[in-house]
């Protein structure tokens, strides 16, 4: 072993270093999606189908610091009770983040509602079918004393529909790579009901009214491209 | 090999006769990890979650400075130049990868293999070896990924509130609690991340095996046992935390609660949990000493 010899080695190391330092700044993401020019209570008709808007409802109270969490991890968030003239009553809960970088992801809603002292009842994969197409959602059921809430929702990253940690960290590299930073958003439908498949049933029927009746150019914003 | 075979390693630090190389390899990991250390300094490690990320970056460099003049002796080195160009590849790969689409796992992980890489092709195995507890301790360093804070955090919060409400409760307090929030007399108090314990258990996690290792105990039970007590020992500490800002808050509001004496009820976890260290290695010493004893009498 030589100092030349050495030298050289070192030389070759160095460069693949540098190079991978460059390489890393090249590949990194910079176009942020533009996202809607309006806001999410303005998309969003206040009646649909057999569905209008129950101004009645109190809306739940949130707290300063989860408003405040908000705020930062979401562009636009939308809240709203819906009723039918059976009476049956409908939560929609919308969620627009316009960076999904590690830092801002929408987060995952098994989590929150633990930590507010739910018990999450079987998580199901579903293939919810709307007047839009199939969207991969995910239906659970939280549970605090009496109160029963059957949930439907779905996450959208990018022009996709994610379920799990893995899609969502693939649908965001492969945009990535591309140079983009992906927007996301999550839809919340859910009802305080104590018939599980009657709820369910009544949440797709709603979440597909829904979809229906927003306008086209806004529809990709809640399910990507999945109904092309 | 006899002790006869290997030459002593220096005591003292002399320049190595290929400085300029080394110079070469060093300009390349600034390239490379200047920008991921300012990232974290500014970022993560400023974070309730990973701030011991700093404590052990600059340990795991103190570890590797204290052992410098072995690591840069050029007695008894055989370079493995394809070995360690094939452990240095992948590494860049997964830095290019970590550092571009945002993976401070792959990014800081990267580092880990590029230093074995790189100690393989200028030195070899020899001076890896004298090393390799600091590149074991710079794991600890390694942002974890959120599914992974996630998924550790939720139930350790709710075990700390579950443990924390049984025993005040136990005690006679007015205490109830729905998830992660504790409900004592007319306050309630949410049980943040940060008292979850992660941070905690990886900080006194680190420094217990830094001690170890330092203080190189000679009995495999003591090092084994010590690390592994470690776990419970920092749930514990974090338990006795809630309960005491619970108790503060019970007693002196919520002002005192969420002010100074937020602050005192840190030290009191970590004195705590120094205590219970102290107390399990004086345990497993004596557990030790009893056997030794046994086997000599017999």
């Amino acid at each position: 072993m030589t100092p030349h010899q050495q030298e050289r080695r070192a030389l070759v190391a160095a460069i693949a270093m540098c190079a991978a330092s460059g390489a890393a700044v090249a590949l990194r993401p910079r176009a942020v999606a533009a996202g809607p020019a309006v806001q999410l209570a303005s998309i969003v008709p206040e009646t649909f189908g057999k569905w209008r808007l129950d101004k009645d409802a109190v809306s739940a109270i949130i707290s300063p610091d989860v408003q405040e969490m908000l705020t930062t991890l979401y562009a636009d968030t939308l809240s709203r009770v819906y009723v039918d003239d059976q009476g049956t009553r409908i939560m929609l809960a919308l969620a627009y983040g316009r960076n999904q970088n590690r830092d801002l992801q929408v987060h995952k809603l098994e989590v929150c509602y633990v930590a507010q002292g739910f018990r999450l009842v079987g998580s199901q994969k579903v293939d919810l079918e709307t007047a839009v197409g199939a969207i991969p959602a995910l239906r659970l059921v939280a549970e605090q004393g009496p109160r029963i809430e059957p949930i439907t929702y779905w996450i959208r990253i990018g022009d996709r529909v994610i379920r799990g940690w893995l899609e969502q960290n693939t649908a965001r590299v492969a945009l990535g790579l591309r140079g983009k930073i992906p927007d996301g958003m999550l839809v919340r439908v859910s009802s305080i009901d104590r018939d599980r498949s009657e709820a369910f049933a009544q949440q797709r029927g709603f979440a597909s009214d829904m979809l229906a009746a927003i306008a086209p150019e806004h529809l990709p914003l809640f399910v990507g491209a999945i109904h092309r | 090999m006899t002790a006869a075979a290997a030459p002593p390693p220096p005591r003292t630090f002399t320049p190595p006769p290929d400085r300029r190389a080394w110079l070469l390899v060093a300009f390349g990991l600034l390239a490379m990890f200047g920008p991921t250390f300012f990232d974290l300094f500014t970022g993560l490690w400023a974070t309730t979650e990973q701030g011991h990320g700093p404590v052990v970056f600059v340990l795991s460099c103190w570890l590797i400075w204290r052992a410098r003049a072995e690591v840069f002796s050029v007695e008894g080195a055989r370079p493995r130049p394809v070995l360690g160009g094939l452990i240095l590849l992948p590494a860049l790969l997964l830095y290019v990868l970590g550092r571009s689409q945002d993976f401070p796992f792959f990014e800081v992980g990267a580092l880990v293999l590029v230093l074995i890489g790189l100690l393989l092709v200028m030195r070899g195995p020899r001076q890896l070896k004298v090393v390799w507890f600091a590149l074991f301790f710079m794991l600890f360093m390694i942002p974890l990924p959120g599914i992974v804070v996630d998924m550790l955090t939720q139930p350790m919060k709710l075990a700390v509130s579950y443990v924390a409400e049984q025993v005040l409760f136990w005690a006679g307090y007015p205490i109830a609690r729905t998830g992660v929030i504790l409900q004592i007399g007319s306050y309630q108090l949410l049980v943040a991340d940060a008292c979850a314990g992660l941070h905690t258990l990886f900080t006194l996690e680190a420094l217990g095996l830094l001690y170890l290792n330092v203080v190189r105990h000679s009995s495999a039970l003591r090092n084994v046992g010590l690390a592994i007590l470690i776990v419970p020992i920092s749930f514990t500490a974090n338990v006795i935390r809630v309960m005491a800002l619970t108790l503060i808050t019970y007693y002196f509001g919520d002002e005192a609660g969420q002010g100074f004496l937020h602050g005192f009820a840190g030290i009191v976890l970590f004195l705590s949990a120094l205590m219970l260290i102290i107390f399990a290695d004086s345990l497993l010493r004596f557990g030790q000493r009893g056997r030794e004893a046994q086997g000599a009498s017999a």
